[in-house]
C-alpha cells in the first residue's frame, strides 16, 4: 500500500471513529471514589441523589465508623433520599465507604457485615426482637462470602423484609479492604416485585461493585 | 492569472539534464490557488488532537477499573468536548485549505479579499500600536487559558477561579518564602565563594607610599619626557580640557625585558599625587569562568571611586600580555643567545644581528607554529588566549570605552521612572598604563585611541643611556673605574638594558669579593662580562689534538671577521664548551644599522665558510663535521640572496612562488632537490666563490691564525679587543699580541701545529705542551691583576 493510500485510510478511520464515538453515550453511568478505590457502574438511566441530603441524612458517623464518601442512584425519574431508606417500586442503589477505628477493626466480622445495615444474622435478629423492633417477613434468599485478589474480604447477602406496607429486597455487598481500614458496601434494593422483575439490572450493578487498591 | 512562466532562456534542455526543464517556482502571491499541502500536514494536527483524545480515554479506564474502553470513549465524547471542538476546528481548516488548493476564486476571497482586507486594515495602524494591540491581545488569551485552567482546578468557573487563586498563593506564601531562601542560600554560596575569589591581585599605593622617582630611571630620557606630560594632564586636567581637549587615557610601555618599564610605572607611583593602583599579571588568571570578569569589574568600580574622590587616579598593568588576546601570534625579536635552536656546533653568533634575524626567521619557517605577519615579533610561542581569556579581556575593553556612560540603578532607571534625565558620569581622570615585552600579543582592540592612546616603545637604552646608568649602579658600590672605562663599557654592551646593567655591576662586585677586594677595578668588570656573556665553564678538557683543532675552527672565524666584518666588532671568542657548542666567537654591532647590504652577507658568509676552508688548510683538506652548521648558515645566506633579496643573478623573488605556507622548502625536507635548480646551482657557486676568497684571505692570515687559535688555547676566552692584538701585534686586556708577531714564535707555533697534524693523522697524543711566549710566562689571572694596575687600558 502506498503511503498515500496509507495516510487516506487514516483519515478516514479518524474521521469514522470519531463519527462513531460521536453518536453514541455511554451504556452505563460510573461511579468512582477514586480516593478510596470504590468503583461501580448503573444503568444510565439512574439518577443520583443529591449528595447533600444524602449526608444529611446518614448523619456523620454510623455505628460502625465515619463516612468516607457516599452516593445514591434511584432508579425514579425523580430522585430521592427518601428512596433510599424506605420501600421504592423501583431499584435504588447506595454506596459507602465508612472509615474503621482501631477499636472497630477488631470486632469486624462476616457477621456484622452482615448485620450492617439490618439484622440478618438469628442473632442479631433476636437480639432485635428483643428489643420490640417490628422487623417482619426476614426471609435469605442468597449469602455469599468474597474474597479478591487483592485480599479483600467480605458478603453478598440477598434477603427480603417487610417493613412496611410492601415487602422488600435487599442486595447488601459488604467488603473490607485488606489492612481492614475501610468498609465499602453497596447496597440495591426496592420492593420484591420490583426487585424480581429488574434483577438482571441489580445484578449487573452490583457486579461491577469493585474496591480497588485502597488502604 | 498569472500565467506559470519560465526564466528567459532556461527554456532548452539543461546542459547536465537532456530533455528536463527548469520551471520557475511561483511566489505565493502569484499562484492562483493555494499550494498543495503535504499529507502529513494535513493530518498532523488532527492525529495529535486524536492523541490527546485517546489518551484522555486511556486516563479515564486507569482510573476506573469498572469501565470499558468503548464505555471510557463514550464519556469522554462528552467530558472531552473541548478536544472535539479543536478537532472539529482543525477539520473546517483542513477543508479550508483543501478547497482553496483546488478552487481559485475561493482561495483569492480568502487571500486577497477576506485575510488582503484585514491585513490592509491593520496596516492603517501604527506598527507600536499594532504591537500594543497584539500583546494585550496576548494577554487577554494568557488570562483566559488561566481561567479555564484554574477553573478545572478549582471545580468551578474561569472567572471564580482567578479569583481563587490569589488566595492560593497566599496560602501557599510560606512555602514560596522557603522555597526561595533555599535558593538564595544556594546562590549566597556561590556568590561568597566568587566574591572571595574576586579579591586580590589589585593593590593601590597613597603618594608617598613609593619612594621611586624618575630620577632613578636611567636611558630612557625619551619616553620618560612623554610619560611626564600624561602625568602633567592628569594632575592638571584644565590645562588640556579648557582647550576642548581630553586628557590620554592610556599608556602603553612595550620593549625588550629589563629595559625599565616597570621601573618607569615605580616612578610614576613615587612622583604622583594621585593613588597608584598596581595590578598583578596574574589577577586576571582564574580556576573559574566569570571571576576574571567580576575582578575587571571590581577594579574599575574602586578605580572610579578613587578618582572621584581623589581627581585622579593611575592604573598599571604589569606584563599586559598576561590578559590575553582573541587571536594568537607568534614572532621573532632581535637579541639571541650563543645557543639557539640551530642545530650548528658554534652557534651562529659571529653573524651580524641582522643575518642573524633573517637565519632565525628562516628556521623558524619550519616549525609548524602559525606565524602571522606583524610588526611585533618576538620568540616566544604559543601566546595568545592566556589567563586573561574567558570574557575578561572584554569585560576590561567594556571597562575601558565605558567611562562616560550613565552609571547606577538609582541613576538609570529611577530617574528615568521618575521622567528625570540620568545625570552625566563625573569626569573619572584614569590614566591606564600597561606594560609589555610582547605587544603583538595584545588585543588589537586594546590599542586603540581611546583605550591606550599612546604607545610607547621603551627599547634598548642608547649608548649615553647606558653610559648614565652604569654611572648610577656604579655609584651605588665601591669602584676605581675612570669615565673612559665607563664610556668604553657602555660602548661594548650594545643590548644592555637596566636589568643587565644592575647584574653585571652585581657580578663585578661578586668577582672583586672573590679577590678579598670590595672595590671594583676595570678587570672584574671584564670577567664579569666574560662570564655573563659565556656562561660557566663545563668543565670539561678537551685532549690536546681536539682542543687545538676548535681553538683553529674558531681563531679562522674571528680573523675572517676582524678582516671581512666591517659592521661588527668581536666581543668574545671562547673554546669553553657550552650545553649545545663547543665555542663561538660573539661580534657586536658598532653601531645600530637597520639595513643589510651585498658585501655584508658576503662577509657574513665568508665568516661561516671560514671554519671549513681553514680546517680543510690547516689539516691536509682534513675537516671536521663541526662544521654543519656553519654551512647551513652560508646556504641559506646564500639562497635568500639569490632568491630572495635581489643579491645574485636574478631579479625575480621566490618569496612569491606558492609554497606552502610556513614552509621552507630546504629545512623541512621537502625540496630536497633545490641545489639541482638553477637557483640552487648559482647559490652554489657563489659559495664556492666565497670560500676561495675566505681561503685567500686564510692563507694570508696564517700566522695570525695560529695566534689566535694558540691564545684560545692558551686562554680558552678572549675578548675582541685580544684579537685584535694578537692580529695588530699590541698589548690586550688577556692577550700580550706582541710576542706573536716575533719570528722565533710564529715558527714555534708552526711547529707546534705541525705535531699536532702528526699527532692528528696518527691518532696519537700530542708530545708537546702549548707554547708559551717568552714575554708572558705568568698566570692568566696574573694578566688581569696586571691590567687591573692600568688605569687606561687600550680601547
Amino acid at each position: 500500500m502506498r503511503l498515500r493510500q496509507l495516510y487516506r485510510v487514516a483519515a478516514l478511520g479518524i474521521v469514522g471513529f470519531l463519527a462513531a464515538g460521536c453518536s453514541l453515550a455511554p451504556q452505563y453511568t460510573y461511579v468512582s471514589d477514586s480516593a478510596d478505590s470504590a468503583y461501580f457502574k448503573v444503568p444510565p438511566s439512574w439518577h443520583q441523589v443529591n449528595e447533600t441530603s444524602l449526608q444529611s441524612a446518614e448523619g456523620s458517623s454510623t455505628q460502625e465508623g465515619s463516612y468516607l464518601w457516599s452516593e445514591a442512584y434511584d432508579a425514579n425519574v425523580k430522585p430521592s433520599v427518601g428512596h433510599v431508606f424506605a420501600a421504592t417500586a423501583q431499584p435504588v442503589a447506595y454506596a459507602s465507604v465508612i472509615s474503621l477505628s482501631s477499636t472497630e477493626r477488631s470486632q469486624i466480622s462476616f457477621n456484622s457485615m452482615r448485620d450492617l445495615l439490618l439484622p440478618v444474622t438469628s442473632a442479631a435478629r433476636n437480639a432485635a426482637s428483643a428489643d420490640h423492633e417490628e422487623l417482619e417477613g426476614f426471609a435469605s434468599l442468597s449469602d455469599q462470602v468474597l474474597t479478591d485478589g487483592s485480599h479483600n474480604r467480605g458478603i453478598r447477602e440477598i434477603f427480603d423484609y417487610d417493613l412496611g406496607t410492601t415487602p422488600e429486597t435487599f442486595d447488601l455487598t459488604v467488603l473490607t479492604n485488606s489492612a481492614t481500614t475501610k468498609l465499602y458496601f453497596l447496597l440495591v434494593q426496592c420492593s420484591a416485585t420490583c426487585f424480581e422483575t429488574n434483577y438482571p439490572q441489580i445484578s449487573d450493578v452490583v457486579n461491577s461493585f469493585t474496591v480497588g487498591g485502597g488502604s | 492569472m498569472p500565467a506559470r512562466s519560465r526564466k528567459p532562456g532556461a527554456g532548452g534542455p539543461s546542459p547536465g539534464h537532456p530533455g528536463h526543464v527548469h520551471v520557475e517556482r511561483l511566489r505565493d502571491s502569484e499562484r492562483p490557488t493555494r499550494k498543495p499541502m503535504a499529507m502529513w500536514d494535513r493530518l498532523k494536527f488532527l492525529a495529535l488532537l486524536v492523541l490527546l483524545w485517546l489518551v484522555l480515554v486511556w486516563s479515564d479506564m486507569a482510573n476506573n477499573p469498572v469501565i470499558g474502553f468503548v464505555d471510557a470513549a463514550r464519556q469522554q465524547v462528552t467530558m472531552a468536548a473541548w478536544v472535539e471542538v479543536l478537532i472539529g476546528l482543525e477539520v473546517l481548516r483542513q477543508l479550508h485549505f483543501l478547497v482553496s488548493e483546488h478552487w481559485s476564486r475561493y482561495h483569492r476571497l480568502w487571500s486577497r479579499g477576506i485575510f488582503g482586507r484585514t491585513e490592509r486594515a491593520s496596516h492603517r495602524l501604527s506598527d507600536w500600536t499594532r504591537f500594543r494591540v497584539a500583546r494585550a491581545l496576548k494577554w487577554l488569551i494568557f488570562i483566559a487559558l488561566l481561567a479555564l485552567i484554574l477553573g478545572k482546578a478549582y471545580h468551578t468557573s474561569p472567572v471564580h477561579g482567578l479569583f481563587l487563586l490569589p488566595g492560593t498563593i497566599l496560602h501557599a506564601l510560606p512555602i514560596i518564602l522557603y522555597v526561595m531562601a533555599i535558593v538564595s542560600l544556594g546562590i549566597l554560596q556561590f556568590v561568597a565563594i566568587f566574591w572571595f575569589m574576586s579579591r586580590g591581585g589589585v593593590d593601590v599605593y597613597f603618594p608617598d607610599d613609593v619612594s621611586t622617582r624618575f630620577s632613578d630611571v636611567w636611558g630612557q630620557d625619551h619616553v620618560l619626557e612623554r610619560v611626564k606630560e600624561n602625568m602633567l594632564f592628569l594632575e592638571d586636567p584644565e590645562s588640556i580640557e579648557k582647550h576642548g581637549g581630553h586628557v590620554p587615557g592610556g599608556i602603553l610601555l612595550w620593549g625588550p625585558p629589563g629595559t625599565g618599564k616597570t621601573l618607569m610605572a615605580e616612578a610614576v607611583a613615587g612622583e604622583t599625587g594621585k593613588p597608584y593602583v598596581f595590578v598583578d599579571p596574574g589577577a586576571f588568571i582564574n580556576m573559574f569562568f566569570g571571576v576574571g570578569i567580576l575582578k575587571v569589574k571590581s577594579l574599575f568600580r574602586r578605580l572610579r571611586k578613587l578618582a572621584v574622590r581623589y581627581g585622579g587616579v593611575i592604573v598599571f598593568f604589569d606584563e599586559a600580555d598576561s590578559l590575553g588576546n582573541r587571536g594568537g601570534s607568534v614572532g621573532v625579536q632581535g637579541n639571541y643567545s650563543p645557543s639557539s635552536r640551530f642545530d650548528a656546533c658554534h652557534g651562529f653568533c659571529y653573524l651580524s644581528s641582522d643575518t642573524q634575524s633573517a637565519l632565525f626567521a628562516e628556521s623558524l619557517k619550519a616549525s609548524p607554529a602559525p606565524r602571522p605577519p606583524g610588526r611585533f615579533r618576538q620568540m616566544i610561542p604559543g601566546m595568545g588566549m592566556g589567563g586573561g581569556g574567558m570574557g575578561t579581556l572584554q569585560a576590561l575593553l567594556t571597562e575601558m570605552s565605558g567611562l562616560k556612560k550613565p552609571r547606577g540603578f538609582f541613576n538609570r532607571v529611577v530617574r528615568r521612572t521618575l521622567g528625570l534625565r540620568p545625570k552625566p558620569p563625573p569626569k573619572y581622570r584614569i590614566l591606564i598604563m600597561m606594560a609589555t615585552n610582547m605587544p603583538s600579543a595584545l588585543d588589537e582592540a586594546l590599542l586603540r585611541p581611546g583605550r591606550l592612546d599612546r604607545v610607547y616603545r621603551v627599547g634598548y637604552p642608547s649608548k649615553e643611556g647606558r653610559r648614565r646608568t652604569y654611572e648610577g649602579y656604579f655609584g651605588k658600590v665601591k669602584n676605581q673605574l675612570t669615565a673612559e672605562q665607563i664610556d668604553h663599557l657602555a660602548t661594548i654592551t650594545p643590548y644592555a638594558t637596566g636589568a643587565t646593567i644592575k647584574d653585571l655591576v652585581n657580578e663585578s662586585l661578586i668577582v672583586a669579593l672573590r679577590d678579598d677586594r670590595d672595590t671594583i677595578i676595570w678587570t672584574d668588570v671584564l670577567r664579569a662580562k666574560l662570564l655573563k656573556s659565556v656562561g660557566p665553564s663545563e668543565g670539561v678538557e678537551y685532549i690536546e689534538r681536539e682542543r687545538h683543532a676548535v681553538a683553529l675552527h674558531e681563531a679562522c672565524h674571528a680573523v675572517v671577521s676582524y678582516r671581512v666584518q666591517k659592521r661588527n666588532v668581536i666581543d668574545t671568542a671562547t673554546i669553553q664548551k657550552g650545553a649545545d657548542y663547543l665555542g663561538f666567537v660573539k661580534p657586536i654591532p658598532i653601531e645600530e644599522q637597520f639595513t643589510s647590504w651585498r658585501n655584508e652577507y658576503e662577509a657574513d658568509i665568508m665568516v661561516s665558510l671560514a671554519s671549513l676552508v681553514g680546517e680543510r688548510m690547516f689539516f691536509d683538506g682534513d675537516s671536521s663535521s663541526g662544521v654543519s652548521g656553519d654551512l647551513q648558515n652560508a646556504s641559506r645566506i646564500a639562497l635568500a640572496m639569490e632568491g630572495l633579496w635581489g643579491m645574485g643573478g636574478q631579479y625575480a623573488s621566490y618569496a612569491v612562488t606558492p609554497a606552502p605556507h610556513d614552509a621552507h622548502p630546504v629545512a623541512d625536507g621537502q625540496d630536497r632537490a633545490v641545489f639541482e635548480t638553477t637557483l640552487g646551482k648559482r647559490a652554489e657557486a657563489h659559495l664556492a666563490e666565497l670560500a676561495d676568497r675566505t681561503g685567500a684571505l686564510l692563507r694570508e692570515n696564517r700566522s695570525n691564525v695560529l695566534a689566535v687559535g694558540h691564545a684560545l688555547e692558551m686562554h680558552k676566552t678572549i675578548t675582541g679587543q685580544d684579537v685584535s692584538a694578537i692580529i695588530d701585534g699590541t698589548e690586550g686586556p688577556v692577550v700580550d699580541g706582541r710576542p706573536y708577531h716575533t719570528p722565533e714564535f710564529s715558527a714555534t707555533l708552526e711547529e707546534y701545529h705541525l705535531r699536532v697534524m702528526v699527532a692528528h693523522r696518527g691518532r696519537d697524543g700530542v708530545p708537546l705542551p702549548v707554547p708559551v711566549p717568552a714575554a708572558k710566562q705568568a698566570e692568566p689571572i696574573s694578566a688581569w691583576k696586571q691590567q687591573a694596575m692600568d688605569p687606561n687600558p687600550e680601547p
